[in-house]
């Protein structure tokens, strides 16, 4: 009786004495990434090989790639995974270095009917507007500044639309959310009025194999539909740690991108399979101008021994 | 198909962590709620009413608005950046200490309030000093302790929005993990994996039942006793 209250005393030092001293493993890299690289399942299979290669353990916090930027300007993330190249050079200026492309894939413009026919992305995008403001199909967009997003804008933007305008008209649907959730209601809404929307070919594999959706694909080629994911890590934090994972995703990673998915096509090709043509679309569209080149880094960012690829600079 | 998932090691050791971090939350809660409940319930001063109106009006704080400003305060950048506790499991137990620890203290409070008058009278006429009579109305008030203890894991474990943004939905095989059973349900969800959801949700049901079931049965127990 007289020490009963021993024992909750005890028990709550050694809970501050957790708190205040958390086991911490230093051979751990905290990564933010996107959703639609994360919800593939290929990340997985990365931590997984990488921990067996090196030892070091790679926490993967899947978020957009808006968000994944500022995980990393609040400190919390030692690299990035992302595919938005806009938003990833002013990230590059402020605080990143060590930029490298390491896979890429097409974007698809998926929907529920085969209203529109189109030969490009940009074309069946001023068609869906066309048809859209006369009250016969709706548009989808994640409007959640992810890279699939960024990609929709910069589409709108071909097609010769305001997009800040159109997200204000009736055939014009944002979710908000994730790609899969965006696909799933893509699919309910197709259900009464024809319906599309932009998705990573990844996301649309999956959900279409389970079952999930009955969308089909509509434009799949063209060079602006190339979706580049790259990487970058994070000045002053656990920069030799990072470019240890880096060289490993040039060398073996890029094998185990090549081979993952089990489906009807590959769902990433890893960069160093890039043919010259594709390597000069993923140059136009994800490369930054320095010094007259083309570069998936500019010089004043680069870090350590990596090899960056650059090309010639072309008039367009 | 649904047994094979449910049986399977990673799902159980998923299932392990949400018991082991909710559980460490409401010890946690317990260790300091505990204490300014029984001030709140032992004590009249100014202002009481409002400090008990401001718990029981925290009972319902939004999990995504306390797990907004706990990530911003938890960040490398953060004013308590330096503990390191994002995308931890401690980090996910304090958080989660921090969102039951009102429901707790309004619970305990009432209780020692409902059994004060009589017990403190009844202990002192028998000759007990105030020190121990404090002590026998906290065993007296035991019951509803316990009842505090339960409904507010079950609201820890239950709770998505802090596991997400403190504890990030981390997992690599043999790591540091912070998957607990909500974070992978809504993971299983967005990449369309619905069957796995499930099996953790029905889970996570039967977590929140067995501790309710066990929780009356000492309940009872308790009230028999005394």
């Amino acid at each position: 009786m007289k020490y009963s209250y021993v024992v909750p005393v005890v028990i709550l030092f050694v809970l501050l004495a957790f708190i205040f001293f958390p086991s911490q493993n230093s051979r751990i890299l905290t990564i933010s990434t996107t959703t639609s690289l994360y919800d593939t399942g290929l990340l997985d299979v990365i931590a997984e090989e990488f921990m067996k290669d090196s030892g070091i353990e790679i926490h993967f916090i899947p978020k957009g790639t808006g968000a994944a930027i500022i995980d990393a300007k609040q400190g919390v993330s030692d690299g990035l995974l992302v595919h938005s190249p806009v938003l990833e050079k002013d990230f590059l200026e402020e605080m990143g270095y060590n930029r490298k492309v390491f896979a890429y894939n097409y974007f698809v413009i998926v929907g529920s009917d085969k209203k529109i026919e189109a030969s490009s992305a940009t074309e069946f995008l001023m068609k869906v507007a066309e048809y859209g403001r006369q009250g016969k199909v709706v548009w989808v967009s994640r409007d959640d500044k992810s890279g699939t997003n960024t990609k929709e804008k910069e589409l709108w933007k071909m097609a010769g639309l305001n997009y800040s305008e159109i997200k204000n008209e009736a055939w014009f649907r944002s979710t908000g959310t994730g790609m899969g959730k965006t696909l799933l209601y893509t699919n309910n809404i197709g259900k009464s009025l024809p319906a599309y929307t932009l998705s990573d070919i990844g996301t649309f594999l999956k959900f279409k194999k389970d079952g999930l959706i009955e969308l089909e694909i509509y434009v799949n080629k063209g060079e602006e539909l190339i979706n580049i994911y790259s990487m970058m890590g994070v000045r002053g934090k656990k920069e030799e740690l990072f470019m240890e994972f880096e060289k490993w995703m040039m060398d073996r990673g890029q094998k185990i991108i090549a081979e993952f998915g089990d489906y009807s096509q590959p769902l990433f090709y890893p960069i160093s399979m890039a043919d010259e043509k594709t390597l000069m679309w993923i140059a136009k569209y994800g490369f930054f101008e320095d010094n007259r080149k083309l570069t998936e880094c500019p010089l004043e960012f680069r870090k350590g021994s990596m090899g960056f690829i650059e090309v010639e600079s072309y008039a367009d | 198909m649904l047994i094979d998932i449910i049986t399977s090691e990673e799902v159980l050791e998923i299932a392990l962590r949400s018991i082991k971090v909710s559980g460490i939350a409401t010890l946690l809660a317990l260790g300091y709620s505990i204490p300014v409940a029984m001030v709140i319930g032992f004590f009249r001063f100014p202002g009481r009413d409002y400090l008990k109106s401001f718990f029981n009006a925290m009972i319902g704080v939004p999990t995504v608005v306390l797990g907004l400003i706990l990530y911003l305060m938890l960040a490398p950048n953060g004013i308590l950046g330096r503990l390191g506790l994002l995308y931890t499991e401690m980090g996910i137990s304090i958080g989660q200490s921090l969102l039951i620890s009102p429901i707790i203290v309004s619970f305990v409070s009432n209780s020692i309030e409902a059994v004060e008058k009589e017990i403190r009278e009844l202990a002192l006429t028998l000759g007990a000093t105030d020190f121990q009579a404090s002590i026998a109305m906290i065993k007296e008030a035991s019951s509803g302790v316990l009842l505090s203890a339960i409904a507010a894991f079950n609201r820890a474990i239950a709770e998505l929005g802090i596991a997400l943004m403190i504890g990030g939905n981390i997992f690599v095989r043999g790591g540091q993990n912070t998957r607990v059973l909500t974070t992978a349900m809504q993971m299983y969800v967005s990449r369309g994996e619905i069957e796995i959801a499930i099996a953790l949700g029905l889970i996570l049901m039967a977590i929140v039942f067995i501790i309710s079931y066990l929780s009356n049965t000492v309940h009872t127990y308790l009230r028999g006793e005394t």
